[in-house]
């Protein structure tokens, strides 16, 4: 280098510091590829196969799958309701999948589909239902019913035919039937072309919900087979037509204990098996979602949990505290795991075997509570802690608390606020302007 | 050729047809089609609209017309005054249309000239670039503004909204812009027909203060960066745009088979959704206005009629996610309606604009709410109200009528709206 090209440090010169590093700086690393020669043999030892044993397979190589990847990754998932932070979080739904919602009778199924289904028309994802269980009239009434909180039978019963087609009207662009027909292999048929048709208009991956699956079998000789057979003609529908499929399954009856709530399981995954004919639902479906319910006579309000069974993509096995509503079978999640009935009933059992008690025995509905309290006391907890670590993360300038309400595990609405407030109290974190900043303690 | 009438032609071509004879391929979107490639060269957005009335506008070239005979003119290069029949014969082969019968002995058309040959457009960038480079030119556009509060405050007041607050509550800056002189011309004669108060407005910000446009941020949904700026013309006339947005801006992802549309931007703050009332309206004006009319609400804007639902649907999932409890109210405009040049009569444009669903934005908001008494709604309409001689259509007219606009509002499980 020439005298004149040095600055007086010895350096480069000053102006050429915002031009681009010289080429030859630069370490020539080629981009990994594949052998041509190989990829050539391959394809004529393929070719040559085929023609000699009349058959097309294609046997690509890896590297063949990623056109297809790139196109898949440019769909957008499935949208669950945003309510649902938890199944977002765990269920990521891509076309392609199948996500199976296993539940007793009664126990949630169809509303769960339906209030998935509605929240992600508004998203933009299309619904074509194959009612092969309850008949449209049955499903729409379920569906203005989610919408309103109101039994669905109110809305058979009562409701001017004005009324019902004005709630329908939200969802009914978005929603259609697939036709009900006794063979199988024709309703399979009847749900590609729906699916078929949504793609054509919508243009975008259609959800498709077959209510219940089931029903697609119940009329073979052995019903093993059949549901292989059923479910594998369904997966391939979903393979080729690029959709998100969601059967819907019953529990066997030996695991109907698990979907109560009366048999308790450690973990999740220890659920897998609870749906009826589980073994081919468990091996097609990407996620298995368990939906259990503690049921309880006269009771509006169910507690629950959200067991994911089986978690493909994601890996987040585990249980996610739910809450059923009965007028209109609404969904929620619970930040916290409520207790079980076999858990209620053990510490009822304990109260009463104390021989020293003071007081009577408590009922299970107070066990019930008390439980229940001390759970959600624990999960607020764990909101603090999560908070806390966000808000020490971004450090003496804080956080939005717009920003903060997106962190993973601190809650929503109102418990999002309590829990806030009470690290404020503790003097913990303070709020500026609208952010929220840590307090520092040097003692 | 010279027995062919103007009307005929006119009657007979198809914008369809127009645009693809002039290679300009787009996506219609209920009457408008947007395409990055107008009659003379392409764009880097999809900055040229066709109507299907005939109506087109390239807002990069700034040129427009409102007949598909002066797009035939620019794209083969001559003057619809001194090259008419020239122009005429060409429009009269794209409708298909003879000029002695309509058609030979055998009742066969005259065959089409083919199709002009233009080279295939550039690809598109990927959104999160183009994204990027929006963010940085809308940053680099909005310093070279003018930071003064006189222009908005002019334009404000003349829009019946209280200056002082609407700035309190967002940043509006001025552009640097010269009056021209034909309009200042314009002004200045008296018999012009130009109301008084407009020339007193036009007057006071042309001339006085240099600035004829107010310029409104447009907001990133996922950072709060502004992606684009929209200026609102003070001065527009008949025909001419009364916003202009920036050039290559991207407030929403195209449509494309297998992917639903995003919301990119929209003014407002989309980024930050908190707060238990959350209106959508559409427009620049509308969205002014909303900050006077709910001033404990957010607000949120679409810059378009087309977007109106994206930006519901995004506001909704936002609170959705938030809490159990809190509202959004969708306003809706309410455009007369218009009669076609075949007679019919269509909606205004604002109801027609997604699929020509009027309640778009409205169902979005509901399916994802899910919850009665959580989505809100409002029709800007007052039968037998005008203002300024026109039917009240939007929210500043209600507010400049003194309409009691809350008391419009209505949930969307009232008996009414259902009946």
């Amino acid at each position: 280098m020439s005298d004149e090209l040095l600055n007086d440090f010895g350096g480069p010169p000053e102006d050429a510091a915002d031009e681009p590093a010289p080429a030859d700086n630069l370490i020539p690393f080629p981009r990994m590829r594949a052998s041509s020669k190989l990829r050539e043999a391959w394809a004529q030892l393929v070719e040559k196969r085929n023609n000699k044993n009349g058959t097309h397979y294609k046997l690509i190589a890896a590297a063949d799958a990623v056109e297809d990847l790139i196109r898949l990754r440019g769909m957008p998932a499935f949208s669950w309701p945003p309510a649902w932070p938890e199944i977002i979080r765990r269920v990521r739904f891509y076309p392609r999948d199948m996500v199976g919602v296993v539940g007793s009778q009664g126990g949630g199924k169809t509303s769960f589909a339906l209030q998935a289904a509605i929240a992600a028309a508004g998203q933009g994802t299309p619904t074509v239902w194959a009612a092969l269980e309850l008949n449209p009239p049955e499903v729409l009434c379920r569906g203005i019913g989610n919408l309103h909180a109101t039994h669905a039978s109110t809305i058979r019963d009562t409701w001017p035919r004005e009324r019902i087609e004005h709630a329908a009207g939200v969802f009914t662009d978005m929603f259609h039937f697939v036709d009900r027909v006794k063979d199988p292999a024709e309703q399979i048929a009847a749900m590609r072309e729906a699916v078929a048709v949504a793609w054509e208009l919508y243009r975008v991956p259609p959800l498709l919900v077959v209510d219940h699956i089931g029903k697609l079998f119940s009329n073979a000789r052995d019903p093993n087979v059949g549901a292989t057979q059923a479910l594998e003609a369904l997966r391939e529908l979903t393979e080729e037509m690029d959709c998100m499929t969601m059967p819907l399954s019953q529990g066997s009856r030996g695991n109907q204990a698990v979907l109560t709530g009366r048999a308790d399981v450690d973990a999740a995954s220890d659920a897998m098996g609870v749906a009826a004919s589980a073994r081919s639902f468990e091996e097609d479906c990407s996620y298995v979602l368990a939906l259990v319910l503690y049921k309880a006579d006269d009771s509006i309000d169910l507690d629950g949990r959200a067991m994911i069974t089986k978690a493909r993509h994601t890996g987040l096995e585990g249980q996610v505290g739910w809450r059923f509503h009965k007028p209109g079978g609404v969904h929620s999640e619970l930040d916290y795991l409520p207790a079980t009935p076999s858990q209620v009933k053990a510490d009822v059992d304990k109260a009463k075997k104390d021989k020293h008690r003071a007081s009577p025995a408590p009922t299970p509905a107070q066990v019930r509570m008390d439980l229940n309290a001390a759970n959600a006391g624990d999960a607020a907890a764990m909101r603090r802690v999560k908070m806390l670590e966000a808000v020490t993360r971004h450090g003496m300038l804080g956080i939005e608390v717009n920003d903060l309400r997106r962190v993973p595990g601190v809650g929503r609405g109102a418990m999002f606020h309590q829990s806030l407030q009470e690290l404020e109290r503790a003097g913990s974190v303070e709020r500026y302007s609208t952010r929220v900043r840590i307090i520092a303690r040097t003692e | 050729m010279s027995n062919v009438q103007r009307d005929d032609v006119l009657a007979a071509l198809r914008p369809e047809d127009v645009a693809n004879h002039l290679g300009i391929k787009g996506q219609w979107r209920g009457r408008w089609m947007r395409a990055a490639r107008c009659a003379e060269t392409d764009h880097g957005s999809e900055c040229f609209a066709l109507s299907r009335e005939g109506n087109w506008h390239c807002h990069s070239c700034d040129k427009g017309g409102r007949d598909l005979l002066s797009l035939i003119a620019l794209s083969e290069g001559l003057s619809t005054k001194d090259d008419f029949p020239k122009v005429l014969e060409i429009a009269a082969g794209i409708a298909g249309i003879e000029a002695d019968s309509g058609g030979d002995m055998f009742g066969i058309g005259p065959s089409k000239p083919p199709p002009r040959a233009r080279p295939e457009p550039p690809p598109l960038a990927p959104l999160p670039q183009r994204i990027a480079l929006a963010k940085k030119r809308a940053a680099w556009v909005w310093e070279r503004l003018y930071a003064d509060r006189f222009g908005p405050q002019a334009y404000l007041k003349h829009r019946g909204l209280d200056p002082e607050f609407i700035l309190s509550r967002e940043t509006i800056r001025c552009t640097p812009l010269q009056i021209p002189a034909e309009l200042r011309a314009q002004i200045e004669d008296r018999t012009s027909g130009i109301t008084p108060e407009l020339r007193t407005l036009w007057f006071t910000m042309g001339t006085r203060k240099g600035t004829l446009s107010i310029a409104i941020p447009v907001r990133c949904v996922t950072d709060g960066a502004m992606v684009d700026i929209r200026l609102r013309r003070v001065e527009p006339l008949e025909g001419q745009p009364k916003i202009i947005g920036m050039i290559g801006n991207v407030t929403v992802s195209p449509a494309e088979r297998g992917k639903t549309r995003q919301l990119v931007g929209c003014y407002g703050n989309p980024h930050a959704i908190d707060s238990d009332h959350v209106v959508v309206v559409e427009g620049a004006l509308d969205y002014l206005t909303a900050l006077q009319v709910w001033p404990n609400a957010q607000i949120l804007g679409a810059v378009e009629a087309g977007t109106m639902a994206l930006v519901a649907a995004h506001a909704a999932a936002a609170l959705a996610a938030r809490d159990n409890h809190s509202r959004l109210t969708i306003v809706e405009q309410c455009d007369p309606p218009r009669q076609l040049k075949d007679g019919r009569v269509v909606p205004g444009a604002a109801d027609q604009s997604i699929n020509e669903d009027p309640n778009a934005a409205t169902k979005v908001a509901v399916r994802l709410l899910g919850h009665p008494r959580r989505v809100g709604w409002l029709f800007c309409q007052m039968a037998d109200t005008l203002v300024d001689g026109k039917p009240v259509k939007d929210l500043n007219d209600l507010w400049r009528v003194g309409a009691d606009i809350r008391g419009m509002h209505r949930w969307w499980t009232d008996p009414e709206i259902a009946a």
